[in-house]
């Protein structure tokens, strides 16, 4: 029947109690000669209840306690940004370390230590920086469509990561083949700064890209535009 | 005027919002009380929304965890630019997006075969408690389009079912 779609919506406003009292006595009116209109209000009782059930069973086997014992745990409750600070720091530390000879490597470590702190520190402010304006953006907007751009933007960036550390990682890989140095042994060095970017790319190659890839897949992001 | 953990509700008054925001504030203890008394408070509504959007009961679970500790980090920066609820609900349909494209194995929920936009539509409006207009806040558009997308959404679910 023409105009039911007013009417169906009403029928959705009713079952959440949002329907006043002049609307209610109209839809009733037009329920009682539209058949259709009958059909889909059986239907959304139906796939409500079913949706509802569905959710209370779910959360009667859930673990409260447990759940809120791993929102509280120590390390999962670090903030994404000192992780990496951390883990650049690290590896700064792997590439002070490894460019002296043996003998000379404390003391080179000791006259790294600031350049060390100034990168973790540079990293931190970065990713902080970026983490609090993601929190902001939660706010804004569209729901969806903010977080579609997000997700755009962040899987650009995790492909284009993956591909400047594999190239990185290849010219490292060469230098520990191909290079000679008077103070450290190339293949332990470029080699031992090899394998954390090693394990970065692989972790972006084989969980961050896909993920991020299947979650744009599910948002709608590559509909019509490719990628 | 304490939030009670007893008490399931999908939303926080005002009221209890900002006496949530002012004990965050507070620091310390009073911070970490806060952060899980929201928690208690909200945990039911925030899980069933994400177990329409993400699909599955474990990658539900891993959602709420998720969802709550961005609140916990979140939280002490909570510049009120929306309502605590609608920003702790939006952060959890963040979270079920990603939880989602985790992609592991489990048994599907009705809603797991529709498209994004439409499973979060239905999430929000099975949530008893939570008002048209909250759910357009927490959607970020006006309260009539949510009413047009949850018809197409319903429409598109009865469907599926084959109704």
């Amino acid at each position: 029947m023409a105009g039911c779609e007013a009417f169906e919506i009403a029928v959705e406003k009713r079952l959440h109690r949002a329907l006043g009292e002049p609307g209610g006595a109209l839809l009733d009116e037009h329920l009682a000669g539209c058949e259709r209109c009958r059909t889909y209000q059986a239907a959304v009782r139906d796939s409500e209840a079913g949706i509802r059930v569905e959710a209370s069973a779910a959360a009667a086997d859930v673990d409260w306690e447990r759940v809120e014992r791993e929102i509280g745990g120590r390390f999962r409750a670090w903030p994404g940004w000192l992780a990496g600070a951390l883990l650049a720091g690290a590896w700064m530390a792997l590439f002070a370390w490894l460019s002296a000879p043996p003998a000379t490597r404390p003391d080179r470590m000791l006259r790294s230590l600031p350049a060390i702190a100034i990168v973790v520190a540079l990293v931190g402010l970065v990713a902080g920086y970026s983490s609090r304006r993601l929190v902001a953006l939660v706010d804004r907007g569209e729901m969806l469509v903010t977080h579609r751009g997000v997700l755009a933007a962040n899987l650009q960036w995790a492909r284009r990561m993956k591909w400047a550390l594999a190239a990185l990682l290849a010219f490292f890989l060469y230098r520990a083949m191909a290079g000679e140095s008077a103070t450290y042994d190339p293949l332990v060095y470029f080699g031992g700064l090899s394998l954390p970017l090693a394990g970065l790319w692989a972790y972006l190659r084989h969980v961050t890209v896909p993920r991020a890839e299947r979650e744009a897949s599910d948002l709608g992001l590559f509909e019509g535009g490719g990628r | 005027m304490p939030v009670h953990p007893s008490t399931h509700s999908a939303a926080l008054s005002v009221a209890e919002e900002a006496e949530v925001v002012a004990r965050v504030r507070a620091g310390g203890g009073a911070r970490r009380e806060a952060a899980g008394d929201l928690f208690r408070r909200l945990r039911e509504p925030v899980h069933a929304v994400c177990l329409h959007v993400t699909g599955r009961r474990a990658d539900a679970e891993f959602a709420v965890a998720e969802a709550f500790r961005a609140v916990r980090r979140g939280l002490p920066g909570f510049t009120s630019e929306s309502r605590l609820t609608t920003w702790v609900y939006r952060l959890a349909l963040r979270a079920s997006f990603r939880a989602r494209a985790r992609g592991r194995d489990g048994v599907s929920t009705p809603l797991a075969c529709l498209p994004a936009g439409p499973r979060l539509v239905l999430a929000l409006f099975s949530i008893d408690g939570l008002r048209s207009g909250e759910i357009a806040d927490i959607l970020g558009i006006p309260e009539e389009t949510a009413w047009s997308r949850l018809h197409a959404a319903r429409r598109m679910l009865v469907g599926a079912q084959g109704r």
